[in-house]
């Protein structure tokens, strides 16, 4: 509990850790901003002047995820040698980071609450609306290479491969194990859904 | 209104709904127990009588809305053991019920908000546990009958399921604006991938994929 003097920006991050460790603890609307202004070692007024309220709070640490998630998974993505390749890797980078980050993880969907109140819901609409650019970005890139097969609707098949990928989300949020500790297992599922569209089965060796 | 007033199950169911309403409106935070109140057209007092907190009335509202989704879905299953087709037809229901209610399916969105507090967790695990278990049931009668593949675990394969119907009603929260096209076949479409893959799997297209080519 030092009583010292932080500089802005640093505060602000240990503000931000305090209520990933806290929301993580309590759940969304047990944890108060008391809770979380107590778990930094600072008093509630310190935490207001850096953020609104608490959903200003819950938000800002929705959005630094994000950035940082993105970031990860991407880079991971794009060192691969194969369009397909790039979006199975897109699918173990996000269970990685999960698993690595559960806490952080969890106010991605901690946020959805606030679906009512417009912004929130518009930052989320846009957010599925840029993971789907992103898979069909790979899926284009796939089909030009002639990796998957002309008669597939990549845009259906992007759909169908984020809701495997916002699976590990949900999976994260509720506390269930069967799919966080058995990664080998979901790969395998993430490889069969793309060998559904993958020409490669039909290459004769 | 009749002399007696209403029995005190109608009272609670009473509450329960006006609840759920104020429940989806705003969010467990925002509605307070005042708004459940004037919704329901009765006191706070009268509130307090039946449920000892909103965390409380929260739970029974919670509660009513899995027991929906369980008799409306899963009670009604099409009278197919074919878990392909039992999933395609549950996921179609799920977003058709979640189009229908959408404060039902606000509710749940909240709950997955809410897991993380331990009373929850131990609540939901159990509620879940049960779908799990029916489909991984439905899975291993598929491998039996050998239209899915013997390699799959079948518990895994279950948790997948019961995770992606969660999925399907977060991405179909905001009916205004549907993320998913939402035409009839969109789950069909979208979902379709996934069950195909869970087919007797073509071993070399699979293991082509995961091993870096040369």
């Amino acid at each position: 509990m030092s009583t010292q003097r932080m500089p802005a920006e640093q505060r602000k991050r240990s503000l931000l850790k305090a209520a990933e460790r806290c929301v993580a603890r309590k759940g969304y609307y047990s944890a108060t901003t008391a809770d979380i202004a107590a778990e930094a070692g600072v008093t509630e007024p310190v935490l207001y002047q850096h953020f609104r309220d608490k959903e200003d709070l819950i938000e800002c640490m929705r959005a630094t995820t994000q950035k940082e998630i993105n970031v990860y998974v991407t880079r991971r993505a794009f060192k691969q040698p194969s369009p397909l390749r790039g979006l199975r890797e897109l699918a173990a980078a996000v269970l990685d980071y999960t698993i690595r980050h559960r806490n952080k993880m969890r106010s991605q969907i901690y946020a959805i609450p606030n679906l009512g109140s417009g912004g929130l819901r518009e930052i989320l609409n846009e957010n599925i609306k840029t993971a789907h650019r992103a898979i069909l970005f790979f899926l284009q890139e796939a089909r030009r290479l002639g990796e998957i097969g002309n008669g597939v609707d990549i845009s259906a098949f992007a759909w169908s491969f984020q809701s495997m990928i916002r699976l590990v989300y949900v999976a994260n949020a509720m506390d269930i194990d069967a799919i966080l500790k058995n990664r080998d297992k979901y790969m395998d599922i993430i490889d069969r859904l793309l060998a559904t569209v993958s020409t490669s089965r039909d290459e004769e060796d | 209104m009749a002399a007696a007033g209403p029995s005190a199950n109608d009272r609670r169911n009473q509450i329960i709904d006006a609840a759920m309403t104020a429940f989806a409106a705003k969010n467990y935070n925002a509605a307070s127990m005042a708004d459940i109140a004037g919704e329901a057209g009765i006191t706070k007092r009268a509130i307090y009588r039946y449920f000892p907190s909103k965390r409380d009335l929260f739970y029974a509202v919670r509660n009513k809305v899995y027991k929906s989704i369980v008799e409306e879905l899963w009670i009604k299953m099409p009278p197919s053991d074919n878990i392909i087709e039992l999933a395609e037809s549950l996921m179609r229901s799920h977003i058709e019920f979640s189009v229908k209610h959408p404060e039902m399916s606000r509710i749940v969105i909240n709950t997955i908000s809410e897991a993380a507090s331990r009373e929850f967790q131990a609540n939901i695990e159990a509620l879940l546990q049960d779908r799990a278990d029916e489909i991984e049931g439905l899975i291993r009668s598929g491998i039996e009958e050998g239209y899915v593949d013997p390699n799959l675990d079948p518990r895994f394969v279950a948790w997948m399921i019961v995770m992606l119907f969660f999925v399907l009603i977060y991405l179909h929260a905001g009916k205004e604006d549907p993320l998913i096209p939402q035409d009839e076949d969109a789950v069909a479409v979208v979902m379709h991938p996934f069950l195909e893959s869970l087919a007797p799997r073509r071993a070399e297209a699979v293991t082509r994929i995961s091993s870096p080519r040369r």
